[in-house]
């Protein structure tokens, strides 16, 4: 079947009255889970696991990848209203976002995030129905070597992400990486810094950990100093969103840029979301003429990260789909969806279950409109939130918090982890000590140990192997360059302030 | 104000009342059932699969607990210290009941003593698996490789101490071989770099690999199982090949706390062996690569024992601890 | 020393102890390995000694340069709120949701002096409606609702 053939067959399968059904309670579901801080889309996605034994295949999966890409916009609400991340993937949208709703410009932060959302969503749907199985192929090349250059990649990247001194920013992106190593080894089983507690074996829970520096620090340090009725009503108002020709000129290029980083991560097994938003945070800043404006209200900090985001949600299908290779506990979950159903998922399902295929990709452009159409009238809901006075909201807001970690693995444990990450977050604000890079860190750290051990142990501690094979080498030098670029900038910089 | 707090405390008693006031003599209202990984794998797979079938079968209504952490032995430890009247049940496997035991430096319960059998479920062999381009045709290449090389023939496992690394650690000590282990942090990732061609093979659980060998990306050398398994008939196991009586496979079964009530595990287990028997339920369990088991409370305990002595000596002679 | 950025010296030394710690556990502890199969402990003994050096730069930059006011902590929302989380954590094991969210909102209300104790009882019934709606009926996840495990 030709390609336009099999794009309007997948439309005739999403478009049937009961996948559209099924298509809407997952982007809802996904909605109400990605606003809710904490609580993670896996333990959503299992809990209606066994449902999907009696449903047809295909909505089976319309479903719970409505799920899946839905928290992606819901995500980004309480970081831009309260500086309280609704899923750790959307944490960096608090930089800028939260300053922007500060300003009296929360709706349209919200309205643009859906933008943002939608835009990246859609790239990352092109990307996956274009390029499939190319990009599958092509993430496969990818070795224990690669995966080790480009997270240093990720991290050179990603250092000055946080403004103010950068020892500080590097001393947390260690502190991040530290706190990464904590729990079992994978290559001896060795606990390490786990000093007999055996919640820690499985290491620190990255929902904890952002929940607790980003939002229980955060309530913490404005109960009191966050004013009642901070808010004109004119900013509540639908006509509030309305972006200026300002936004619109600033927003396209930080949404490509982040839908093409999304879209990159997302592909490759193991990283994803959360990856991709820090990343792109780190490339606009990086790349701005201004980059001072950032922590500040800077749009671009938002649009970035939330297109990179939902670019991500929607690729990670790639390896899903065209491998049979989960990316994440999510997905692996999906594929068990698919195996139940005596599906077998790899290069040969476009071509043997095409309706299931396309059907899929058809509705993940369904469900994002849908997602669009759901989410604007809300702003005004949750923008009107902020009219509450923040004695009555921040008991609402951390009930969800604890609820919602807790939630996640139906562990006490996690939420005593948010209770001493809070007290460090509020230690760290107070010395000025960014969080993102922690977060950052903590992402990255066991990736890069994981897989530099890994690359040592199959070259036989020859380090050679990092420059002897061509992708790697390629990642390093961009790297290298990224390096030297920044040093010679600064320099430039300091020259120009001595002479000036 | 205070009246609307009692009112809404008032409405939550209400909506779990229905599950309290049950005529039945057992059992009594919902039966936690305590999976001891997180959602999503392979024990939360069977369990849910598992209870799905008695809720319709039976009438019971159960509620799945999901308390992973620490390689399984977290729930455990939590089923271990449950009240025994039969309203908390549990899947062990492999790793948490036979394992980690030994594995482990020190362990919250022990698996021989704290808990009663019921029902083994389902079992599945690891399979050795290269890459469709791979220079190895058959599991006697691979071998020969090793020997001459040894340490040289990388493979990937799920990682240290799993079922997957000791029974390769099993294997070499009885062939005699030395492969270079490289574990990942779960199955997914040791696939992955195996179909990628990074390492020489993988070692990992029917389940998490035969959508692979089905579409051809990954080539089955030999199943660790004592015989062929009917999802791979075409692929020998280790036993066969000349290693006699080298078996390995991967299990789970029902337990609860220990001394659980006699009438208790026999209604328990008649229930279990009647769902074993469902054939949708059989297809969605082989469909995975699993095998269906079943039989007495009497004849898990028999096994487990010898389960828990087997992998005993597999882990003393790998060496690998966990502290 | 005192005209100095006090703050940031203090804190340099304290991250630079802590980062000597981490490698001193580490290397102790942990097998480093060789370069081929590394150990569990080199990469945190590293890192280690990577925050000690980074807390030795901050003490010094901090050094030069001027004193820079002490930041100020109020007490009373950090332990409110800290101490509410703990008790929730402690709660939603062994007795259930209900009495944790209970316990939860009527702690972490006294962050602020604002709330009296009726607004703070309509909140409480507000919140445990709320959960039960969101989490066991329309997500439907299984957090017993009381329960009596000690």
């Amino acid at each position: 079947m030709d390609f336009f053939g099999n794009l309007s067959l997948g439309l005739h399968t999403a478009l049937s009255l009961s996948n559209l059904f099924y298509c809407f309670v997952g982007v809802f579901l996904g909605t109400l889970l990605g606003v809710i801080p904490g609580v993670g889309v896996l333990a959503a996605i299992s809990m209606l696991f066994p449902i999907t034994f009696h449903m047809e295949v295909t909505s089976a999966l319309i479903m719970l990848a409505g799920i899946w890409y839905g928290t992606s916009y819901g995500g980004s609400t309480a970081s831009i209203l309260l500086n309280v991340p609704g899923t750790p993937a959307n944490a960096v949208v608090c930089l800028d976002g939260y300053p922007m709703a500060q300003k009296g410009r929360g709706a349209v932060a919200l309205f643009m995030t859906t933008v943002a959302s939608f835009v990246g969503g859609s790239i990352g749907i092109v990307i996956l129905t274009l390029f499939a199985p190319v990009i599958a192929q092509y993430a496969l090349s990818m070795g224990p070597a690669e995966y080790f250059s480009l997270m240093l990649l990720g991290l050179i990247a990603a250092t000055g992400i946080a403004d103010g001194s950068a020892v500080k920013g590097f001393v947390m992106v260690m502190l991040g990486i530290f706190l990464g190593s904590i729990g079992t080894d994978v290559y001896t089983g060795t606990q390490r810094f786990a000093f007999g507690i055996p919640e820690l074996g499985d290491g620190i829970s990255l929902v904890a950990l952002a929940m607790g520096v980003f939002g229980v620090a955060e309530l913490i340090i404005s109960v009191g100093s966050v004013k009642a009725n901070r808010f004109k009503s004119s900013d509540l108002t639908l006509r509030a969103m309305k972006p200026t020709r300002d936004d619109m000129r600033r927003s396209w290029l930080p949404m490509l840029r982040g839908s093409s980083i999304g879209s990159f991560f997302g592909a490759l097994p193991g990283t994803g979301p959360s990856l991709a938003a820090f990343i792109a945070y780190a490339v606009e800043k990086r790349s701005s003429k201004d980059p001072s404006r950032f922590g500040k209200g800077a749009i671009e900090g938002i649009m970035a990260p939330e297109s990179a985001n939902n670019a991500a949600d929607q690729t990670s299908f790639i390896p899903t789909l065209a491998l049979g290779i989960p990316g994440s506990p999510t997905m692996a979950l999906m594929l068990g969806a698919l195996i139940i159903h005596g599906v077998t998922p790899g290069p040969a399902l476009m071509t043997e279950e095409p309706s299931l295929f396309w059907g899929l990709v058809m509705s993940f452009w369904i469900g994002n409109i849908m997602l669009v159409i759901l989410n604007v009238p809300l702003i005004g809901v949750w923008v009107r939130l902020l009219a509450v006075p923040y004695h009555l909201l921040f008991p609402v807001v951390l009930m969800f918090i604890c609820l919602g970690t807790y939630s996640v693995n139906n562990s006490a444990f996690d939420v005593l982890l948010v209770m001493i990450f809070g007290a460090l977050g509020v230690l760290m604000r107070k010395l000025a000590f960014p969080a993102a890079p922690l977060i950052l860190g903590f992402v990255l750290g066991p990736m890069m140990e994981d897989n530099f051990r890994r690359a040592m142990l199959l070259s036989s501690g020859d380090f050679a192997t990092f420059i002897n094979r061509p992708i790697s080498a390629t990642i390093l030098s961009i790297a290298a360059f990224i390096m030297l670029w920044s040093f010679f900038s600064t320099l430039k910089a300091r020259r120009a302030l001595t002479q000036g | 104000m205070k009246n609307n707090a009692l009112k809404s405390i008032a409405c939550a008693a209400l909506l779990i009342l229905p599950a309290v006031g049950m005529a039945q003599s057992y059992p009594k209202g919902s039966i936690d059932f305590i999976v001891p990984f997180s959602a999503g794998g392979g024990t939360d797979f069977a369990s849910r699969v598992l209870t799905e079938k008695l809720s319709e079968q039976q009438g019971w209504n159960f509620v799945i607990e999901n308390r992973g952490g620490a390689g399984g032995n977290i729930g455990l430890s939590q089923l271990a210290r449950a009240k025994n009247d039969g309203q908390v049940m549990g899947m062990g496997q492999t790793s948490n009941m036979a394992i980690n035991p030994t594995l482990y430096a020190s362990i919250p319960y022990d698996s021989l003593n704290d808990f009663t059998p019921i029902a083994l479920i389902s079992s599945q062999p690891m399979v050795l698996a290269v890459n469709q381009n791979s220079a190895y045709e058959d599991f006697e290449s691979l071998v020969a490789a090793a020997r001459e090389n040894p340490g040289k023939v990388s493979m990937s496992t799920p990682g240290s101490g799993t079922v997957s690394h000791l029974s390769m650690e099993v294997f070499s000590d009885q062939a005699d071989v030395e492969f270079m282990h490289v574990p990942y942090p779960g199955a997914a990732q040791a696939v992955t770099d195996a179909i990628g061609g990074h390492v020489d093979f993988v070692t990992a659980s029917l389940p998490s690999l035969l959508s692979h060998i089905r579409s051809g990306s990954l080539k089955a050398l030999a199943v660790t199982s004592a015989e062929r398994n009917a999802a791979l008939p075409d692929v020998p196991s280790i036993a066969e090949l000349g290693y006699e009586g080298f078996e390995a496979s991967d299990w789970k079964a029902v337990v609860g706390p220990a001394g659980l009530p006699d009438d208790v595990v026999a209604t328990f287990n008649a229930a279990i062996n009647q769902a074993l028997q469902d054939e949708r339920l059989i297809e969605t369990i082989e469909s995975e690569g699993s095998t269906v088991e079943g039989g007495s409370a009497d004849e898990l305990e028999a096994y487990l024992q010898a389960e828990y002595e087997r992998w005993a000596e597999a882990v003393s002679t790998s060496g690998a601890t966990v502290e | 020393m005192l005209n100095r950025d006090i703050v940031d010296i203090i804190t340099g030394m304290a991250l630079a102890a802590l980062g000597l710690i981490i490698a001193a556990y580490a290397s102790t502890h942990y097998n480093l390995g060789t370069l081929q199969r590394m150990g569990p402990g080199m990469v945190p003994m590293g890192i280690g000694l990577i925050i000690a050096l980074l807390g030795i730069m901050l003490s010094i930059g901090g050094a030069s340069r001027p004193r820079f006011p002490m930041p100020s902590i109020e007490w009373r929302p950090l332990t409110a709120i800290l101490g509410g989380i703990l008790l929730f954590s402690l709660a939603v094991p062994r007795v259930g949701l209900v009495p944790a969210i209970f316990l939860l909102t009527l702690i972490t209300s006294l962050a602020d002096k604002q709330l009296r104790i009726k607004t703070v009882l309509a909140l409480i019934a507000f919140l445990i409606l709320a959960a039960i709606l969101i989490f066991r009926l329309a997500l439907g996840m299984n957090i017993p609702i009381f329960r009596w495990a000690f």
